[in-house]
């Protein structure tokens, strides 16, 4: 089922977690860095492509996923260069290793509760459902207390 | 029954979780979705209720919290427009999904409105009657729908990721929230029965006093005051007989709200490992609704 609510979750979350990134400092890592992070990328790929049906969706999330870590770490590289660098190279890798790993799973969430689909009036007959759904639920429970 | 038999039973009727997983409506079904995954609720016959709630309490309960006759029927012209605006002023997540079918569709807004009108009225006399308990069931219902999503999400989540403590402290927050709101709302219902308790005596008194009414559940001490009642000679002994029934009806009706209170009040106490053991249930593995899935009764 599509649902609004789980999509304007998804959305305030990435809103929040291109938030956290903008607030990133500059940093320039070493190739080896580059390189975990690349590795760590091929990995949940990997991992993810194991996971049975939505092998394709997963293959194409981890790879835009892929794609915007590169482009990232090269566009904080390459600033890098302007400014001060972290002293501490490894948390950040670990950072993009945890947005990345969230990226993916947000984006396996987007294909598959059914974005793409995007039928706006069901979305709206479906949330409205789900709502008094919910006050059915509740009632009924609030009646057994 | 043992006071450890009365507990558990209490403490098991509560601790039946309201969700599982349920797996999307097909798409173009008709009609309001079923919640294949939810679990049924605890019902007022469920074993170990302590006893304190009679016909009485059942009466108040039914009116406030299941469709009455008065909800029932076809909308009438303008109506949607009066559910509309009760739903802005204490709804506001229904009032979006309301105007924005309506935007979208005005033929399918008018086909859901049709169909979820007894529900709408209903909330809506709840909050007219009493809008602490209608604020309550609001948030709790938009809660529910959060912690099925959640629950959902984190049964397909790995253990191992980066996100499923996050996600896992949101769904126990929300599960704590709604336990909350479950005291509030006894704490709600037994200040609704005090503010009324007046007159529920006087209506119970009555009905009491009534020829041919039915006693037979009543304590002795009451059916005793009744029979004196009916059988006092003049007024003075009537009067008298009366202020002693009046009497005993508040002393039952004010058991009533103080258990509702005890009971609040134990929920809050047990509330750590209840959000524990929903959070557990929560996220059962195994299709949803099944009998099995049920949490065992401490």
């Amino acid at each position: 089922m599509i649902m609004d609510g789980d999509l304007h979750g998804l959305e305030r979350t990435v809103e929040r977690e291109m938030g956290l990134l903008r607030g990133l400092p500059d940093v320039a890592p070493r190739p080896e860095c580059l390189a975990r992070v690349q590795a760590a990328v091929r990995a949940e790929a990997l991992r993810a492509a194991r996971r049975g049906p939505l092998r394709r969706w997963v293959r194409v999330a981890s790879g835009v996923a892929a794609a915007a870590a590169l482009v990232f770490g090269w566009t904080t590289w390459s600033r890098a260069t302007r400014g001060p660098a972290l002293p501490d190279p490894e948390a950040v890798v670990a950072e993009w290793a945890a947005a990345l790993d969230e990226s993916n799973y947000c984006l396996r969430q987007l294909t598959t509760s059914g974005w793409a689909r995007g039928d706006a009036t069901r979305d709206a007959a479906a949330e409205l459902d789900e709502l008094l759904q919910g006050l059915d639920d509740s009632f009924e429970r609030f009646e057994g207390l | 029954m043992t006071h450890a038999s009365v507990q558990l039973g209490r403490w098991g009727a509560l601790g039946v979780v309201l969700l599982l997983g349920g797996w999307a409506v097909p798409a173009g079904a008709q009609g309001p979705p079923k919640r294949e995954g939810f679990r049924s609720p605890p019902t007022t016959q469920d074993a170990g209720r302590g006893g304190f709630r009679g016909r009485r309490m059942e009466h108040v309960m039914r009116g406030l919290f299941r469709i009455e006759p008065e909800d029932e029927g076809p909308l009438q012209p303008g109506e949607a427009e009066e559910l509309l605006e009760f739903a802005r002023e204490h709804a506001p997540r229904l009032h979006r999904a309301m105007t924005a079918l309506r935007e979208r569709s005005p033929e399918r807004f008018a086909e859901r409105m049709a169909t979820h009108a007894p529900r709408l009225r209903h909330l809506r006399r709840v909050w007219a009657r009493n809008p602490r308990l209608g604020a309550i069931i609001q948030t709790y219902a938009e809660n529910l729908i959060e912690i099925e999503r959640g629950a959902r999400a984190l049964r397909k989540t790995p253990a191992d990721s980066p996100t499923y403590e996050r996600d896992l402290q949101a769904l126990r927050d929300l599960i704590a929230d709604n336990l909350r709101r479950e005291s509030d709302a006894l704490e709600a219902l037994a200040e609704h029965l005090d503010a009324q308790r007046a007159t529920r005596v006087a209506e119970r008194v009555t009905q009491l006093t009534t020829a041919g009414a039915d006693l037979s559940t009543e304590p002795e001490k009451v059916r005793d005051l009744v029979a004196t009642y009916l059988a006092a000679a003049g007024d003075a002994e009537r009067n008298a007989a009366r202020e002693k029934l009046e009497a005993a009806v508040t002393h039952q009706l004010t058991t009533e709200s103080a258990a509702l209170r005890e009971r609040a009040a134990r929920q809050r106490e047990h509330a750590p490992e209840e959000v524990d053991r929903r959070v557990e249930h929560a996220l059962a593995p195994g299709p949803p609704g099944r009998p099995d899935q049920h949490p065992p009764h401490r």
